[in-house]
């Protein structure tokens, strides 16, 4: 047996250290440990609400407008103002165009380059140049660029604000929204797409196995109409245990069985107890203890399942809700038969596909909204004494929520649960190893560097640890913490 | 300051002489010319970057990636003419990984430009922020820096948490960030003597970090002056004029045009906006590829390039504490009055250690 220590894990978001035991030509097992924590919840204590949105978007460089997209829900329902349907469209429209950058980017000039010249043989995606790569950047800042139209500035758009948007889209803006689109969706359509089936099909004799786990998979769901209920999203929530649908009601059946572990976090464990505390955990740093503490990250679970998030969960539930499959204007995606590292890229492609195909329906709302009179784009509001609210989105990269809790007019709490929290967990307090952890512990070694092996199944998750690390104390976030904080039915608008 | 030429001197008085428009399109130019001049002079390949990041979202990684003209791929393959940033260690963009990346920080090659992402955390033995292991013990942030510093061509804090301590210093500055400067001294320079270049910014503009890196490389050369630099540390080139001064809604405020809500038309000073005491050139130079900027957007300045940001520029939604001047009040003496009162809005947050001297 030998142990392998990778660290740092490049072309991911922020700081990960993988530790692998190869048996023979297998990883026996691994561990995940998330090396940076800056302590945002702390931070945003005792601030004025309305400016988390500002500062909580900012625990990510990557993903920034879906985190202002979870604060500006959470908000909202804090600050009870619904945004006029033009402002709750404006938004939208950006993190849809989110969508397009974010997965270009990570798929192209992350994840790519590990099946190119020197690691692999597909030419078009070695780094710096594969025409994949190079277009990819070009295509992915011409997104990027689209995002910022209602965005202000990107990265960290400025518009986004409790109570709507301070956008608003004159022609001019349109017109240039709707080109950036259309070149990116051209490309996706004649280029990433023949690409990633062709990394695919090169692949999936050799990779039989790698990243392989049980299909337990959890979606919050992404892309609201006008209804802003959950279920009527373009992705659907939905928890998926053992390959069959088992819960689709975000507020009621999902959101009430989350539960945080910190038996092998880096925090103290009286953290546990009443959700209402506002003190946060002290944190414990030990050193990288294999059977004790090792990661920053806390190991979150739904109803004591071990679930992983991202583009696979989320194809999988919106498919097994729209009849098995998802129709783009490039192909047909159906569920594999398990999740594993080639089926992570390959459902990363096709939803930027299905993503920018509804993603043009979506201007023709627009369009009518202007031409129906509607022009207000924030809602006025007043803070109120104390409040609560909870916005559960995804991000590019998997589900997250923040909950915010105001009393006095100030942030009492703020916690957040990201995408990486789930799949870059930490064992948990039964000693369950974390979807990353899983995957690799499943992986069969192929190349003769086995460090390869095991970065190919790391960054198909899209680790993202800066937004991973909270402080929030939360052994539970259980029904009990969803009392503390309503929302046990959908919002009423 | 001791790095500034004869030339460079003159040039900042021409610009001096230059009113309205006319200054500002020569700020554009001159950007060009070093631009131009990297592209002309530099011979013999790429310059070695270290890129670490500390307690970081690494936008400021993703908006090096927006730049355009020269394009990233441009400025990393290096078909500009001879500019080509070697990115030796970059986390998000670096081929290697593991032990093979991590050689480039424990024995770098070549002589390298030192580029810190986000704040360095001191509190529990900088414990909150480690990056590789080294016989099996994970190395701290804060080791990193102090280590390559010592040798580096020059430093330069990329983004606000770099620069100044940023969001992860907001109090109660829960692990001990703190900026570059903060963190090796005002007294600190590098191989070639220069003090700590602060590009601040959350995150920066693209422009400022590859035309600030440009102008370093023809620096770290001696093929250019080294670029003038403010109290703050940033270059003058990009960081001299308040976002208020070059905002389109400008004139609005100087009519007493304010907007009453998000959305509307009118100055968003009374919702919140810190332009006037923000000092960057957002406004001229526009985001992602000149389409716009956050207070074209309508949405308030929160000062995100000045040292104070967060505490002392939030709430970001109330308005500044100075009164906004009236039409009538402005005329004449507008900007002269505004910049007092910015000047004397930050004396009072400005914390003096912020103060690089050089």
């Amino acid at each position: 047996m030998v142990e392998i220590t990778i660290d740092p894990v490049t072309r991911i978001e922020g700081h990960l250290n993988i530790k692998v035991e190869l048996e023979g030509n297998k990883f026996a097992d691994a561990w995940a440990s998330h090396s940076l924590f800056r302590g945002f919840e702390e931070i945003l204590q005792g601030r004025d609400p309305r400016d988390a949105v500002y500062i909580a978007s900012r625990m990510c460089g990557v993903c920034y407008t879906s985190h202002g997209m979870a604060a500006a829900l959470a908000l909202d329902k804090a600050m009870r103002v619904t945004p006029p349907p033009l402002g709750t469209l404006l938004r939208v429209l950006t993190q849809y165009a989110e969508w397009l950058y974010d997965h270009l980017l990570i798929l192209f000039a992350l994840e790519g380059p590990d099946y190119g010249p020197p690691f692999g043989r597909l030419e078009e995606f070695a780094a710096l140049k594969g025409r994949g790569y190079l277009e990819a950047l070009q295509m992915s800042r011409l997104a990027r660029e689209a995002t910022a139209i209602w965005g202000g500035k990107m990265p960290h758009q400025s518009t986004f604000v409790p109570g709507g948007i301070t956008e608003f889209p004159d022609t001019a803006k349109f017109a240039k929204f709707t080109y950036r689109l259309l070149e990116v969706k051209k490309w996706i359509d004649n280029s990433m797409i023949p690409l990633m089936d062709k990394l695919h099909d090169s692949y999936k004799d050799e990779m039989t196995n790698s990243g392989e786990r049980e299909a337990n998979l959890l979606s919050f769901g992404v892309f609201e109409d006008q209804t802003l209920d959950p279920q009527k999203r373009l992705m659907k929530p939905g928890v998926i245990i053992n390959g069959n649908l088992v819960a689709t009601d975000l507020y009621g059946e999902i959101a009430p069985k989350i539960t945080e572990y910190v038996t092998h976090s880096w925090y103290s464990e009286d953290s546990a107890g009443d959700p209402n505390r506002t003190k946060a955990p002290t944190p414990q740093y030990t050193g990288i203890q294999k059977n004790g503490k090792y990661s920053w990250s806390k190991a979150p679970r739904w109803d004591n399942n071990v679930v992983e998030v991202g583009p696979l969960a989320r194809m999988w539930a919106t498919a097994l809700q729209s009849g098995g499959k998802i129709q783009t204007d490039t192909g047909t995606w159906s569920p594999p038969k398990k999740p594993d590292t080639l089926e992570r890229l390959h459902a990363r492609a096709y939803e930027t596909s299905y993503v920018a195909t509804k993603l043009i329906d979506k201007l023709y709302e627009l369009l009518d909204m202007i031409n129906r009179g509607e022009r207000e784009v924030f809602q006025p509001f007043s803070i109120p004494e104390n409040s609560e609210g909870m916005g559960l989105t995804e991000a590019a990269r998997g589900s997250l929520g923040h909950w915010i809790k105001v009393e006095n007019k100030k942030i009492a709490r703020y916690q957040v649960i990201t995408p990486t929290t789930w799949n870059g967990s930490p064992r948990d307090n039964q000693g369950r190893r974390g979807p990353i952890e899983e995957a690799l512990a499943n992986t069969i070694v192929k190349n003769t560097d086995p460090t390869l092996d095991a970065v190919r199944v790391v960054r198909a998750f899209d680790p993202c640890i800066a937004c991973a690390v909270h402080v929030y104390d939360g052994s539970k976030i259980s029904t009990k913490y969803l009392e503390v904080f309503g929302n046990t039915a959908p919002i009423q608008r | 300051m001791q790095h500034q030429t004869n030339d460079a001197l003159s040039r900042r008085n021409f610009l001096k002489a230059g009113v309205g428009a006319a200054a500002l399109l020569s700020t554009f130019r001159l950007d060009e010319t070093l631009i131009k001049e990297a592209m002309s002079q530099i011979r013999g390949g790429g310059v070695s970057v270290l890129w670490i990041h500390g307690a970081a979202c690494q936008s400021c990684t993703v908006s090096l990636l927006n730049t355009t003209y020269p394009d990233v791929t441009d400025v990393l393959l290096g078909t500009l003419p001879q500019v080509k940033l070697d990115l030796d260690y970059q986390t998000v963009l670096m081929l290697k990984w593991g032990n093979e990346a991590l050689e480039a920080l424990k024995n770098p090659q070549k002589d390298y430009l030192l580029l810190v992402e986000g704040s360095i955390q001191t509190k529990n033995d900088g414990t909150f922020c480690t990056i590789g292991e080294i016989d099996g013990k994970p190395v701290t942030m804060k080791d990193w820096v102090t280590k390559l510093a010592k040798d580096a061509l020059a430093v330069i804090a990329i983004g606000t948490c770099a620069s100044y301590g940023g969001i992860p210093a907001g109090a109660p500055n829960p692990t001990g960030a703190v900026g570059t400067t903060d963190f090796l001294g005002t007294n600190y320079r590098s191989r070639l003597n220069f003090p700590i270049v602060n590009i601040p910014g959350c995150p920066p503009h693209p422009d400022w970090m590859v035309g600030t890196l440009v102008s370093l490389i023809l620096a770290t050369k001696k093929l250019y002056p080294f670029p003038e630099l403010d109290s703050l540390g940033r270059p003058t080139m990009y960081f001299e004029r308040s976002i208020h001064d070059d905002c389109p809604r400008r004139g609005l405020y100087d009519e007493g045009n304010f907007a009453e809500k998000f959305g509307h038309d009118g100055c968003i000073y009374k919702l919140g906006c810190k332009g006037p005491i923000s000092y960057a050139d957002c406004n001229s130079r526009k985001w992602n590829n000149g389409l716009t900027s956050c207070t074209i957007s309508g949405a308030p300045c929160i000062a995100c390039v000045q040292p104070e940001f967060p505490d002392k520029s939030s709430p970001f939604f109330d308005a500044l504490p100075i009164p906004a001047l009236s039409y009538k009040e402005a005329a004449g003496v507008g900007v002269a009055v505004g910049g007092a009162l910015a000047g004397a809005y930050w004396l009072r947050a400005r914390k003096e250690k912020h103060r690089v001297e050089h």
